[in-house]
């Protein structure tokens, strides 16, 4: 199904809804983590986006469905708080970046992105080994004490 | 000491010891770090047998892995554990940070510890080996932190950089001091020597002009002798010749004794004097001295007027300062006045002359210093010897073409 571009904000709200209802995900998978061994490269077209709560006690995250270019296969992209992303992206969209292959909380093959490319702007959500960008620099130690990936 | 060999003096000493303060502060520092890492790696360790065996009693219990690790959530420099089987696969993980278990389980080996940059600082690493009782082999992989840590090595770098500026401050500020003392040390240095070859050379002229003096005199009486007895056996139209051999020779004397006056001490005897009273003397003798010279000078000063001083020896002042304006302004009148000012005395004197080239002002109380082809250059340096005598101060001021002002100031009765 092609999706026309909509625009983060409406589905920001349409997939918040069921999510904010839903209860936290059970145990993650184990295999859901930054893995610095199973680093890939990705590249394709944005078919769905949707917010999901991917870590326990953490706000929903940006999730891409990703039509992989030459395999039309599906990958789900996992990008990084909805605060934290400050762009505009639609469905439809070319994207291509860097993450670490890993299982989703719901067992699906998953990305989890380092850095995302698209409209020719590079956005980097991790460092090399992983550390998420949103959680910022020393003032981070700080922050919510919170544990994710059960 | 030559300013330069003050600072160095004393900048060097200072230089070192803030050299010593820096090196010190870095290599305390680099102590400080090594100590904390240590510290951190033994609390690791220990932790990481604590909960290993935490997490071994969990097991033996049949608990699951995700349960045995919930177990252990509470630690709080925990920044990160994951439980590996023995094939090192992750059976389950935590992190304070979403995703976020730094491992490359590819190269990991039991005991490898790592020290992880990470924005959140530096978060110690360790992989060690659990055993459950069933004998199945686990591993306990640990991110520990000592919670201030960096805010503790930051505070101390803080500080030592608190403590360096303190100590340039002060340093600035002794300098600026020193710096201050060591200018009016200079100028004083400078003064007391100029004042010195001053008194040295006026030793050296008084004791030439007083053995001049002495020698001239001896003879010039027995020449007013002579010509005293001359005089009264000459015919009458030799006599006029006598008489202006007489009026030499008492020329000669009075020149004598000018110089024997300049070069005696001046010993003021100080008393209360009338302004007015002072100012009068001069100016008839002064009259007496140069015909006309009365119709040309006005005085003014009032009655009340009264200051600290040896009369005679200020109205000799006061009557070379009146000769030199009259002197410098042939056709021109010379105003002389005085005025209390608070607890000193004022006194003007200004002609109507050319004024005095800057060169020339600055030179005019120099002895033997004149710009008239008949002077001798003693009266006006006589004149601030009286005035510097009592405790006074006189100067000249002058505008090309202006006349010139001399300005005595003087103590109050």
């Amino acid at each position: 199904m092609r999706w026309k571009a909509w625009l983060i904000p409406v589905l920001a709200a349409l997939a918040a809804g069921p999510a904010a209802g839903q209860a936290p995900p059970g145990p993650a998978s184990p295999g859901h983590y930054y893995d610095v061994d199973k680093e890939v490269r990705f590249e394709g077209t944005v078919r769905e986006i949707v917010l999901e709560p991917r870590y326990k006690g953490a706000a929903p995250f940006l999730v891409l469905r990703v039509e992989e270019s030459g395999r039309k296969a599906m990958v789900t992209v996992e990008i990084s708080p909805s605060w934290f992303f400050g762009e505009d992206i639609h469905g439809g969209e070319k994207v291509k970046g860097v993450g670490s292959l890993a299982e989703g909380p719901d067992g699906t093959r998953t990305i989890i992105a380092r850095e995302l490319q698209f409209r020719g702007e590079t956005l980097t959500l991790r460092d090399k080994r992983g550390f998420p960008s949103w959680q910022g620099g020393p003032k981070g130690r700080r922050g919510p004490k919170r544990f994710g990936g059960l | 000491m030559r300013r330069r060999s003050v600072f160095l003096f004393f900048l060097l000493p200072f230089l070192g010891v803030l050299a010593f303060f820096a090196l010190s502060s870095v290599l305390t520092q680099a102590d400080l770090k090594n100590r904390t890492a240590a510290l951190v790696r033994d609390q690791l360790a220990a932790t990481s047998g604590i909960l290993g065996t935490t997490v071994a009693h969990f097991l033996d219990d049949g608990r699951s892995p995700e349960e045995a690790l919930g177990a252990i959530l509470s630690e709080e420099d925990l920044y990160f554990v994951a439980l590996l089987d023995a094939d090192k696969r992750v059976l389950a993980w935590n992190s304070r940070f979403e995703g976020y278990l730094p491992i490359s389980l590819r190269e990991a080996r039991e005991g490898t510890s790592g020290i992880i940059d990470s924005p959140a600082g530096k978060i110690f690493s360790l992989l060690s080996a659990v055993t459950a009782a069933d004998g199945r082999g686990y591993y306990l992989y640990l991110g520990y932190a000592l919670t201030g840590m960096e805010e503790m090595i930051a505070l101390s770098r803080r500080t030592s950089f608190l403590l360096a500026g303190l100590i340039l401050l002060a340093g600035g500020l002794f300098f600026r001091g020193l710096f201050q003392l060591q200018s009016r040390y200079m100028t004083k240095s400078r003064e007391a020597e100029a004042e010195r070859l001053e008194k040295e050379r006026f030793r050296e002229v008084s004791a030439f002009t007083s053995g001049v003096a002495h020698e001239i005199k001896n003879p010039l009486n027995s020449l007013a002798l002579v010509l005293e007895l001359l005089g009264r056996k000459v015919p009458p139209e030799a006599k006029g010749d006598v008489d202006l051999g007489k009026a030499q020779v008492r020329t000669i004397a009075r020149i004598v004794d000018r110089f024997s006056r300049v070069v005696k001490a001046v010993r003021p005897e100080i008393a209360p004097v009338a302004l007015d009273d002072v100012l009068a003397q001069a100016a008839e003798n002064l009259a007496a001295e140069v015909p006309g010279a009365s119709s040309r000078l006005f005085v003014e000063a009032a009655p009340s007027v009264r200051l600290a001083g040896d009369r005679d020896l200020l109205v000799q002042a006061l009557l070379n300062v009146l000769k030199n304006a009259i002197e410098a302004s042939p056709d021109a009148p010379v105003r002389a006045g005085g005025r209390q000012a608070g607890k000193r005395i004022e006194i003007w004197v200004r002609d109507g002359g050319p004024g005095l080239a800057p060169e020339a002002a600055a030179l005019v109380f120099e002895p033997f210093f004149t710009t008239k082809e008949k002077g001798m250059g003693i009266g006006l340096y006589l004149t601030k010897r009286i005035i510097e005598a009592h405790d006074g101060t006189i100067e000249a001021r002058s505008l090309d073409g202006q006349g010139t002002e001399f300005r005595i100031e003087l103590p109050g009765a």
